[in-house]
């Protein structure tokens, strides 16, 4: 069928070229009402987008050929009922069979679409879901803390998402259609009748003149009024929000004869927006209505003239109207198209914070173009911390030396293995300057050399210094912090006190490798972090986030997430020595207790000392703990804190704290304050009591 | 002259479904009206007690909004549906009374068709919504903890994880959308054999000879119209069902508890106009309680207490069982316990959020029963952990509490509340904009506003529940202390996890599973 391979062949040009057409179409032709682009394109250029974006075009093609086969179909039999016509009762059930073919195409094209959208939108959340997942972890810039609620990533993954089915779905197939459907039956027309082709072609044109004059007219007006219908709205559900508050202050049936007087409003002030919107609507309607009559009338015309063949003039009356369809239809989509679009760009922003970062770490994208880089350690699928438990501390530093050195280096490996566990021997706070003595002799190979050259730094036998660094809050005049410098040095532990805001939980995700910073340097050793693996620095980082989170799941579970070999017994001692030893017992089911959401609440001080738990369960090389004692009161708070020095020994920390007992139990107390930082001595400290 | 006819037709089709439009989003407009005011009265005796706050009520007004929305696509859809059918039919019958009963039995056919299906897949849907729901909430708590699972090295379980929600979220993507898939599909099948069925009868009747060429033909383009109109119905049901789903949930909110006020017609027998102390004659200060209620207004003012209450709550979770506690004037006193243990509800008991089983609760000696809500905020303020703060002016924010008072009285209440710095870095001062679109507020902030607008309240008996909750744990306690201290000497309760709050209060009442376990005197 010559109507179909035509619109095949438009259906692939679409798709190849389908976000400029589509756009250029939906910005001009649809006079849409608000004023804005239907196409995000950077959503569009997602792979997951971009398939089913084709499929969805070329199932919409395929449909628009039914459409075609059902007019020829209904032509050729109506003809043959035409009086004169030879009755070729032979022939019809052919006709009969093509009318058949193009309904059953259009079926199978409805059924086959709705497939492809689902796949479709899910494989693109997916997608986005992992890069928000990875925005989460290591954040571009540092955001303000928001952790749940909309507007969170948490929030984004999950929920936020979902509006995007709709519009990957169903708006976006539909408005490349808008450009590729009526081209292709133009294609067909034409087969059919050439004339009839250009005039419909010569309305289709008018279409973006009509849709600008009515749309510069509506554009603005309905803007406008549809601002007001949103305010309007935003008060109602503003009321309804604070509504136990106006209960509370006894106003709250005063309020009943506010929200009947808004809804009056919102529905006077809609009728008039909504007036403008369908306006543009109508002028599609009529243009359609228009070109169909200016088809038909030279069609007819010409019938009588025999300048064209019944069933051709009734083909092409059949499919004419056809040709205005996806138009009217994806106009009347970007409505809905709104909520998706929104949607999309919450979630590209946030994963687009990432970006930076999705280079370095491809973790969560398994497979993707970046999958081979990963860090120094290599393999990603299996990672050595596999074997790790928490007694297995010497072997794991071989592993790690190993995984973190080409097979080449094996001799610097084993120099490392050395001075990695030399200090846990002589674990001294007083041995620092021993200790980097023999890092420097270890180390030979000075600065800037490449990292596999470099044996591995260890903080046990090294200083971590921050350098410099300042790091800048988008959309904030002060910077968070202002070229601070901070040395920990080689099994230091230094507390750091400072106001709420002042940037300390952004000092750890530095320290920790999760955030790099906009101008100066974190290094460990001298070698900068970037140019360590970020695999083979976590692995000697152990860190206490400002907000631990539990999962759903058993107690074990959760804890063996730090060390996945431990015995339960294990789990029961760093329990106890966390401060928490009868909270096993007080569980339903013990360690196999569910927490978490369908499971048991925790009480923000037990879920603290869960959080505490699963720190000592993982021996580390540098502690960075942030706030590991708050929702403790002061005798569990002792208890967890000898726990933790016993488990620090000869590892270096940087605990974040405001209480005293912290403060004394370090080696020295760091304040922050206007984004630098400031040593404090003993008499300095606001709290403390003289040790 | 047909091209004339054929002209107007189309031409007055395009009016015709622009005037149908409108006219269905004016209706549906009259209904979300409606459907807000039905929610309201819902909403106002069970809200804070039995429903939760601010994300909850949020939900539900866009549940409104999702209902008013589906009703105009359904309305919509059926309006194209029965006209576009009923047009076909009538211009067949008009041709040939057979052929027209055959049109209307087709229209009828694909109808059916779809709706049987379309039930099939609002039932896939309305479940994949419950999947899709729980799955929300996997992968919120997993990006939530993302970075734990990457700092313990263990990508692979959160890899393992997000693999494990995509895969099940695909699978019930695709199961909804093969229901509605087969919904569009058998419409337009059964639309296709019934345009076929009507060619059939037609070509016969032509060569019977009782039926022109020219005339099936109109029929013929007249009943494809038609059918294609209603082999859109699946598409165009396809989001009603998350309609569903929103009306649902608002009518749920009739089955939970309501609490009972008093009659309308017993307020002014309680010395309160019937439009419940709106009178801006409120004075800011120095509020009586009312007259009847209180036996002798003086001695009491500023006490509140439990004897013996009893709540139940909804759904099975302990509320309160036989709980006493009593605060005396200028008293203050913590309630601390674990999530649950009831210490929310002895608050709202105290402010007939909800209503006691057995016992009572007063104010100022009067049962709260017997009073309005008008009398209730005269007698006591309530400060929850997270202060809606309206979007509105700052004054206006505080007048809620008290629509009388001044400009002096609103700064006087920030200064109290700890605020006079804030209010001075304020370009606008007390004429700011708050709220969605305003000036934000940190937390702190937010909470120390709700203090004030307490304090402007003028109530003597100041509830606090959970006031800093949601705060930094560093500026928990600096948060409370200055809360307390803006009581000054205000008889107070307040509800609480910090153990700081032992020097702050004369006494503290631990509750546990809707018990009091413990009282000790506080450090105060």
């Amino acid at each position: 069928m010559a109507g179909a391979a035509g619109g095949l062949g438009g259906g692939e040009m679409a798709g190849g070229a389908g976000g400029g057409a589509g756009g250029g179409a939906g910005g001009g032709a649809l006079s849409l009402p608000l004023g804005r682009r239907p196409f995000d394109h950077r959503l569009v250029r997602l792979p997951a987008v971009r398939l089913s974006l084709a499929a969805s075009v070329a199932l919409g093609v395929l449909s628009t050929a039914g459409v075609v086969a059902q007019a020829l179909g209904l032509a050729h039999l109506l003809a043959g009922a035409m009086p004169g016509a030879p009755a070729g009762t032979g022939l019809r059930s052919q006709w009969f069979a093509l009318l058949g073919a193009g309904f059953a195409v259009r079926a199978l094209g409805a059924l086959a679409g709705e497939v492809v959208a689902a796949l479709g939108s899910s494989a693109a959340k997916a997608e986005l879901r992992s890069r928000l997942v990875t925005a989460a972890v290591f954040p571009r810039t540092v955001r303000p803390a928001r952790r749940e609620g909309p507007g969170s990533l948490a929030t984004l993954a999950g929920p936020g998402l979902d509006a995007l089915d709709v519009y990957i779905g169903r708006c976006l197939p539909d408005f490349v259609l808008a450009a590729a459907a009526p081209a292709a039956l133009l294609v067909a027309v034409g087969i059919i009748d050439w004339v009839s082709a250009l005039i419909a072609l010569a309305v289709l044109a008018l279409f973006p003149v009509f849709g600008a004059l009515v749309g510069r007219a509506s554009l603005t007006l309905g803007a406008n009024r549809w601002r007001r219908v949103e305010e309007l709205g935003a008060y109602v559900a503003d009321v309804f929000e604070g509504m136990p508050v106006l209960r509370a202050f006894g106003r709250s049936t005063a309020q009943r004869d506010r929200i009947a007087k808004l809804n009056e409003a919102i529905a006077r002030s809609s009728t008039k927006a909504l007036r403008v919107a369908f306006l543009s609507a109508l002028v599609l309607d009529e243009l359609g209505s228009l070109s169909v009559a200016l088809v038909a009338v030279p069609l007819g015309l010409r019938l009588l003239s025999g300048g064209v063949s019944l069933p051709a003039a009734l083909a092409v009356l059949a499919v004419s109207p056809e040709i205005f369809a996806p138009l009217r239809r994806a106009s009347a989509e970007f409505h809905e198209s709104t909520e998706g679009l929104a949607a999309a760009a919450r979630a590209l922003e946030a994963a687009g914070e990432a970006e930076g970062a999705l280079r370095r770490y491809p973790m969560v994208r398994k497979g993707g173009p970046n999958g081979q880089k990963v860090g120094p350690t290599g393999d990603e699928s299996s990672p050595v911390g596999h074997e790790r438990g928490p007694t297995a501390q010497k072997t794991d530093r071989c592993d790690l030396a190993q995984g973190a050195s080409v097979r080449k280096e094996a001799v610097f490996a084993q120099k490392t293995d050395e001075c990695a566990v030399a200090p846990t021997t002589s674990a001294g706070f007083s041995s620092a300057i021993r200790q980097r003595a023999s890092m420097k002799a270890a180390a030979g190979a000075g600065p800037g050399a490449p990292h596999q050259e470099h044996p591995a730094p260890d903080p046990r036998s090294v200083p971590v210094v921050l350098r410099s660094v300042s790091v800048v809050l988008p959309g904030r005049a002060t910077p968070l912090l202002d070229e601070a410098n901070l040395t920990i040095e080689p099994g230091e532990t230094v507390a750091l006190v400072g106001p709420s805001g002042s940037g300390k939980s952004t000092i750890i995700s530095l320290l920790a490798g999760f955030l790099t910073p906009s101008e100066g340097s974190v290094t460990a050793g001298g070698v900068d972090l970037r140019e360590l693996g970020p695999r083979y620095w976590r692995r000697l980082v152990t860190r206490l986030p400002e907000h631990p989170t539990l999962l759903s799941a058993t107690l074990a579970a959760n804890l063996r997430l730090a060390a996945p070999n431990a015995s339960d017994r294990e789990l029961l001692s760093a329990l106890a020595q966390a401060g928490a030893p009868a909270l096993a017992l007080s569980l339903p089911g013990g360690l196999e207790a569910r927490l978490g959401e369908g499971g048991r609440r925790l009480s923000a001080g037990e879920l603290q000392r869960v959080a505490l738990a699963r720190v000592l369960l993982r021996p580390a090389s540098l502690y960075l703990l942030d706030e590991p004692t708050v929702h403790l009161d002061e005798a569990s708070e002792q208890e967890a804190l000898a726990g933790l020095q016993k488990a620090i020994g000869g590892a270096s920390a940087l605990i974040v704290s405001h209480r005293p007992a912290v403060a004394l139990a370090a080696d020295r107390v760091v304040s922050l304050r206007g984004g630098r930082l400031i040593e404090l001595t003993r008499a300095d400290m606001p709290m403390a009591v003289p040790a | 002259m047909a091209i004339g006819a054929v002209q107007a037709f189309s031409l007055g089709r395009g009016i015709f479904r622009y005037l149908q439009r409108l006219g269905v989003h004016g209706l549906s407009l009259e209904v979300l009206g409606k459907l807000r005011m039905r929610l309201f009265d819902l909403l106002e005796p069970r809200v804070p007690g039995a429903i939760g706050r601010g994300a909850a009520l949020a939900g539900l007004v866009s549940d409104a909004d999702a209902v008013a929305q589906g009703f105009a696509k359904q309305l919509g859809a059926w309006v194209d549906v029965v006209s576009s059918a009923l047009a076909g039919t009538l211009l067949a019958v008009l041709v040939e009374p057979r052929l027209g009963l055959l049109v209307l039995a087709g229209a009828l056919a694909v109808v059916v068709a779809a709706l049987a299906l379309s039930r099939l897949s609002t039932r896939a849907m309305a479940r994949a919504a419950e999947e899709r729901a729980a799955l929300a909430r996997v992968i919120t708590e997993t990006v939530s903890s993302a970075r734990e699972f990457v700092a313990y090295e263990r990508e692979d379980l959160l890899h393992e994880r997000l693999a494990e929600a995509h895969r099940r979220s695909r699978s019930v993507a695709l199961r909804a959308a093969l229901a509605t898939g087969l919904a569009k599909a058998s419409a337009t099948a059964v639309a296709g054999g019934a345009l076929a069925a009507v060619l059939a009868v037609g070509l016969a009747a032509r060569e019977a000879g009782r039926l022109s060429g020219p005339l099936l033909a109109v029929v013929a383009f007249a009943t494809l119209a038609a059918l294609d109109q209603c082999s859109a119905l699946p598409a165009a049901l396809e989001g009603i069902s998350a309609g569903r789903a929103a009306a649902r949930r608002i009518e749920e909110v009739a089955s939970l508890p309501a609490v009972s006020e008093p009659a309308l017609g017993e307020a002014p027998a309680l010395g309160e106009a019937p439009a419940l102390g709106e009178a801006p004659a409120l004075a800011v200060t120095g509020a009586a309680p009312d007259k009847a209620a209180a036996p002798g207004p003086e001695a009491v003012l500023g006490t509140a207490a439990l004897e013996r209450a009893s709540v139940a709550l909804a759904g099975g979770t302990a509320g309160l069982k036989e709980v006493s506690l009593r605060l005396d004037a200028g008293g203050r006193l913590a309630i601390c316990g674990a999530s649950g243990a009831g210490k929310t509800t002895a608050i709202n008991a105290l402010l007939h959020f909800v209503d006691c089983s057995s016992g009572r609760a007063t104010l100022g000696g009067a049962d709260v029963k017997d009073l309005t809500r008008a009398g209730i905020a005269r007698l006591a303020a309530w400060l929850p952990d997270e202060t809606h703060v309206f979007a509105a002016s700052l004054a206006d924010n505080l007048r809620i509490a008290c629509p009388g008072a001044t400009d002096e009285d609103c700064a006087g209440a920030l200064r109290s509340a700890g605020l006079a710095d804030w209010l001075a870095s304020l370009p606008d001062g007390l004429a700011t904009r708050l709220g969605a679109g305003g000036r934000p507020l940190s937390g702190g902030e937010r909470q120390r506003l709700g203090m004030a607008r307490a304090l402007l309240g003028g109530g003597s008996v100041l509830l606090l529940d959970e006031p800093t909750a949601r705060l930094d744990p560093a500026t928990k306690d600096q948060v409370l202390s200055g809360l307390l201290r803006a009581a000054q000497g205000r008889s107070l309760i307040v509800v609480t996890h910090e153990p700081a709050v032992e020097d702050m209060v004369d006494e503290v009442l631990e509750l546990a599973g809707g018990r009091v376990v413990a009282c000790r005197p506080g450090q105060a």
